[in-house]
C-alpha cells in the first residue's frame, strides 16, 4: 500500500491548467515529481493571481471572512517580479543540473573523487532549484506532515524545522534529566525520534509524546510506535536498532542501581519515507528483528522516577544472534560489540501508580517489592541468607 | 491669605475640588489645555490601525519577495565586494611593477599628499538635474594671469 | 583573471621610453542612479506595507477645528464609509476611529500653496517671485540625450561616463608615455600634462590618487592607468582629434575587446 502511494507521488507531470499563473518558466514547464506542486487548483490560482477582492482567498474556509479579505496593496505586483527573479536563478540551476547528469552517464568509469564531488554539488543544486518556489513553501508551511519526504528540498525545510524546536527539546531533556551519560555518553543527532503509545485514546496521550514526559504505566502498556526521521546521507538499505533502557531500576544488594532492557529491536530497515517502526508490523514477522520483547517499566512501590530511555542506532552491518543480559545491561559495552552508532534519544518517565500491579500481572512478573520511602545509606536485604 | 493660597493651587494644577453647579468651562488652564493637546497628537490612544492579518496565500507571497530580495541584495553585494578584490589586486600589482620598473616614479606616486583637499566643485547625486547641468566656463589660474 | 594579474613581471633594464600613463577621466553621476525595476518594486510595496501600519493623521492638532484652512482640509478629505449597525458590508464591516478606517492605509490630501490648473501665462508671471509656487523639476533626459551628442558632458547625467580620444586609428582612453630625453615625470603629472596638451588647459579635474590603479603589460611597454574626475570645464581638442565621453557598456562596444575585459573592473556601472 505505502509502496503503491509513493508510485503514486512520484508520477512526472505538468501541469495542466493554462489559463492562470505564468507558464513560461522552468518552475511551471518543466518535468518534476507531482510532490513540487500544490494540490489545491484554487489556492493555486489565488498564489499566482491576485485574489478578486470580492471573492477572497481559498484558504479562509469561512465565507464572511473570506469576502471582507483585503490583500496589502502591490503584492502582486512585486510577487510576479520577485518570482520571475528567483524563476531566472532556479533554472541556472535545472541547467547546471543537466550538466552534471550528462556527466556522470558519461563519465561512469572516471574516477570516484569526481563523480563524488559531482554528485554533492548535484545535491545541493537540487535543494537550490526549488528552496524557493513558493509552491513549495505553501506546502512546508501548511501540510508539513504530507509531504513528500523523498524529495531533499522537504527534507531540508522540515530538518531546519526540527532544528529549531523539536531538536533543542529534546537535548535539553536528554542532559537535563542525565540520560546523558547515564547510558550513553553523548549524542550526535542526526535523526528525528518521536514515540507514541497507539493504545491510547484520550487525547493528551493519544499523540507523539513529549521527552521527559511523566506518564502513567497503563498508558504504555504496549509497544510503542517508534518514527525516526532521517534528513541527510543515508542509502535505501540503511538498518537501525532501538534499545530501551531503565537506568534506576534497583539493585538492592548493592544499595544501588542497575541498568534493564525493556525493549531490543536490530535489523530494521527505514528510509526517509518510511519511517517509522509499527508494533503490529513487528507481532506480524519478528524474525530476526525483535531479540528482546517489549516489557514496559512497571516501578514498584517507593521505587523513584524511573527513566525510559528510548536510544536509536544506525548499525553497519545486519546482526544476528545478538548476545545480551537483560537483568544487567551495559549499553555502551552493546553498542561497541555491535558497532552501533547513536543517532537519535527520547526519553519518558514512570512511577508507582495503581496500573502498575494490574500490568505485572499481565505480563507474568511476580508481584513487586515495597521499598522504605527513606532510602537507607546502608543494603536493604543481604542476599547472602 | 487660605483663599489667596487656594487661587494659585487652582493656576497651577487648573484642577477644582468644590462642586460647581453650572459648565466647567475653564476647569483646564490654556497651558494645561496645550500640554494635552500636544500629548494627544504624540499618543497612540485611538490612532493605531489594524494588525496586517495575511491569508496563507499572501504570507507565502510576502515570503517569496523578501526571499527575492535577500537574494538580489546578496548577489549585488557579492559582485561589489569581488570588484573591490579586483581592483586592490591591480593597485598592489601595478605598485610592486612600479617598484621594479622605475623607483623614482615609485616614489612619487607613493609621496604623501598632504596639500590636497577635497574639491568643494564635486556634487552629490540629485534626484533631478539642475537648470545647467555642467559648468563650462572654467579658467586654469595660470591661463588667467594672462 | 585574478591569476592573470598577479603574474609579475620584473626587470631590471627598462627604457623610460616604454613607460606610459594612461588617463581614465570620468565625469561623475550628477542625478541618481536609476533604479532596477526589481527595488523600484520591492520600495514601493514596503512604502504601501508602512503607510498601511501609520498612525491616524492628528488633523485636529494641524488644522483647528471652526477655522479656514480646516474647512479646505475637510474639503479634500472626505469621511470614510460610515458603520452602520443596521446595514450589513459584504466587504467587512468599516472599523472607524478617529475618522479613519483603520483596515486600511489613510490617505491624508493636503491644501496645496499654488492653484491647479493655471493657465501657463499666470505661472510664468508668477514664477521666481511667489514662493509658494508650484515645483517642477528639470527633466531627467537632456538635449545631448535626445540628439545623442557622445562629445557632450550633459549626456547619461545618471551615469559615470569616461573620455576616450581616437587618433584615427581606434579609440582608446588617452595614453602618455614619457620621453627619454626628458628628466623622470611622476606618473599623475605626465597624465596632467597631456591631457592639458591634447584637451586645452580649461578642465577643472580631481586627481584621485598618485598611485596608478592597474598595469597594462604588454612585451616592450608598460601603461600605468590614473584615475580622476573632471569637475568643470570641458574638453576642447587641440589637434584634429575625436573624442567621446561614454558609459561601460557602450565603452565595450568602442574599445578593443581584450583591453576592455583588461580594465573592466576599474569601470562604474553606475
Amino acid at each position: 500500500m505505502l509502496q503503491r502511494n509513493i508510485l503514486r507521488q512520484s508520477v512526472k507531470g505538468v501541469r495542466t491548467f493554462g489559463s492562470h499563473g505564468p507558464q513560461h518558466g522552468v518552475w511551471s514547464n518543466r518535468e518534476k515529481p507531482a510532490a513540487l506542486k500544490l494540490k489545491d487548483e484554487e489556492v493555486y490560482r489565488d498564489l499566482m493571481n491576485k485574489i478578486e477582492p470580492g471573492k477572497g482567498p481559498a484558504s479562509i474556509k469561512n465565507m464572511s471572512q473570506r469576502w471582507s479579505y483585503h490583500s496589502p496593496l502591490l503584492i502582486d505586483e512585486t510577487f510576479k517580479v520577485a518570482y520571475d527573479l528567483l524563476e531566472q536563478e532556479s533554472e541556472k540551476c535545472y541547467n547546471r543540473i543537466d550538466e552534471i547528469k550528462k556527466q556522470l552517464e558519461q563519465g561512469s568509469s572516471a574516477d570516484s573523487s569526481t563523480a563524488s564531488r559531482l554528485r554533492d554539488e548535484l545535491a545541493t543544486l537540487e535543494v537550490d532549484a526549488e528552496k524557493f518556489n513558493p509552491e513549495v513553501l505553501y506546502n512546508v508551511e501548511y501540510f508539513p506532515e504530507s509531504v513528500d519526504r523523498s524529495l531533499p528540498v522537504y527534507r531540508k525545510y522540515l530538518e531546519r524545522k526540527w532544528k529549531e524546536y523539536d531538536l533543542p527539546v529534546t537535548m535539553q531533556r536528554l542532559e537535563q534529566l542525565h540520560v546523558i551519560p547515564d547510558t550513553m555518553p553523548t549524542l550526535d543527532p542526526k535523526a528525528n525520534v518521536k514515540v507514541k503509545f497507539g493504545h491510547n485514546t484520550e487525547p493528551e496521550l493519544a499523540g507523539w509524546i513529549t521527552p521527559g514526559r511523566l506518564l502513567p504505566s497503563f498508558a504504555v502498556s504496549s509497544p510503542p510506535t517508534i518514527s525516526v526521521q532521517e534528513f541527510d546521507g543515508i542509502n535505501d538499505k540503511s538498518l537501525y536498532s532501538v534499545l530501551l533502557v531503565n537506568p534506576d531500576t534497583p539493585d538492592v544488594p548493592a544499595n544501588s542501581f542497575k541498568t534493564s532492557l525493556h525493549y531490543g529491536l536490530c535489523n530494521i530497515s527505514l528510509n526517509y519515507v518510511e519511517n517509522t517502526i509499527k508494533p503490529l508490523d513487528l507481532l506480524l514477522n519478528p524474525e530476526n528483528r525483535v531479540f528482546k520483547e517489549y516489557v514496559p517499566l512497571l516501578p514498584e512501590k517507593n521505587a523513584q522516577v524511573q527513566r525510559a530511555c528510548l536510544w536509536v542506532f544506525r548499525q553497519e552491518k545486519e546482526l544476528s544472534n545478538v548476545q545480551f543480559s537483560s537483568d544487567n545491561f551495559d549499553i555502551r559495552a552493546f553498542a561497541q560489540e555491535n558497532a552501533l552508532t547513536a543517532v537519535g534519544a527520547h526519553v519518558w518517565r514512570q512511577q508507582f501508580d495503581r496500573s502498575v500491579n494490574g500490568l505485572r500481572e499481565k505480563y507474568g512478573l511476580e508481584k513487586g517489592r515495597v521499598f522504605h520511602r527513606v532510602r537507607r545509606p546502608y543494603p536493604l536485604a543481604n542476599h547472602d541468607d | 491669605m487660605f483663599q489667596q493660597s487656594r487661587k494659585v493651587v487652582i493656576e497651577q494644577t487648573g484642577v477644582i475640588r468644590d462642586f460647581i453647579r453650572h459648565k466647567r468651562t475653564s476647569a483646564i488652564s490654556p497651558s494645561t489645555q496645550r500640554v494635552v493637546n500636544q500629548l494627544s497628537a504624540i499618543s497612540a490612544t485611538r490612532k493605531q490601525p489594524k494588525l496586517i492579518n495575511l491569508c496563507n496565500e499572501d504570507l507565502i507571497k510576502h515570503r517569496t519577495i523578501t526571499n527575492a530580495w535577500k537574494l538580489y541584495n546578496r548577489k549585488k553585494n557579492e559582485k561589489r565586494m569581488a570588484t573591490l578584490q579586483k581592483q586592490y589586486e591591480s593597485i598592489k600589482n601595478a605598485m610592486e611593477d612600479l617598484k621594479h620598473t622605475s623607483p623614482e616614479l615609485y616614489e612619487a606616486a607613493n609621496k604623501k599628499e598632504t596639500e590636497k583637499r577635497f574639491p568643494i566643485e564635486m556634487r552629490i547625486p540629485t534626484e533631478y538635474p539642475p537648470t545647467k547641468p555642467w559648468i563650462y566656463e572654467y579658467t586654469h589660474p595660470s591661463e588667467k594671469e594672462k | 583573471m585574478l591569476s592573470k594579474v598577479n603574474l609579475r613581471a620584473y626587470s631590471s633594464a627598462v627604457k623610460p621610453s616604454s613607460i606610459s600613463s594612461t588617463l581614465l577621466l570620468s565625469r561623475n553621476p550628477v542625478i541618481t542612479a536609476d533604479i532596477p525595476k526589481f527595488e523600484d518594486q520591492y520600495f514601493k510595496y514596503q512604502n504601501e506595507l508602512w503607510r498601511r501600519l501609520m498612525w491616524t493623521f492628528p488633523k485636529w492638532f494641524y488644522y483647528r477645528v471652526g477655522t479656514l484652512s480646516e474647512q479646505r482640509f475637510r474639503e479634500l478629505n472626505k469621511r470614510p464609509l460610515y458603520n452602520n449597525p443596521n446595514i450589513e458590508y459584504p466587504r467587512g464591516r468599516p472599523e472607524i476611529r478617529q475618522e479613519r478606517d483603520r483596515r486600511f492605509k489613510q490617505e491624508v490630501i493636503l491644501p496645496k500653496t499654488y492653484e491647479e490648473n493655471k493657465s501657463s501665462e499666470d505661472e510664468e508671471a508668477a514664477a521666481n517671485t511667489s514662493m509658494s509656487r508650484k515645483i517642477t523639476p528639470n527633466s531627467r533626459t537632456t538635449k545631448a540625450d535626445e540628439s545623442g551628442d557622445t562629445s557632450s558632458l550633459e549626456r547619461k547625467l545618471a551615469r559615470t561616463l569616461y573620455l576616450v580620444i581616437n587618433d584615427g586609428k581606434s579609440w582608446k582612453f588617452p595614453n602618455f608615455s614619457l620621453q627619454s630625453t626628458e628628466a623622470v615625470k611622476p606618473l599623475h603629472l605626465l597624465a596632467e600634462e597631456g591631457l592639458y596638451q591634447i584637451g586645452g588647459k580649461n578642465i577643472n579635474y580631481f586627481n584621485v590618487s598618485n598611485t596608478p590603479c592597474h598595469l597594462i603589460n604588454k612585451d616592450d611597454s608598460k601603461e600605468y592607468l590614473i584615475k580622476s574626475h573632471i569637475l568643470s570645464g570641458q574638453f576642447v581638442p587641440q589637434q584634429s582629434l575625436k573624442f567621446m565621453w561614454l558609459t561601460k557598456e557602450e565603452l565595450s562596444e568602442h574599445l578593443d575587446a581584450t583591453y576592455f575585459k583588461e580594465v573592466e573592473h576599474l569601470l562604474n556601472e553606475i
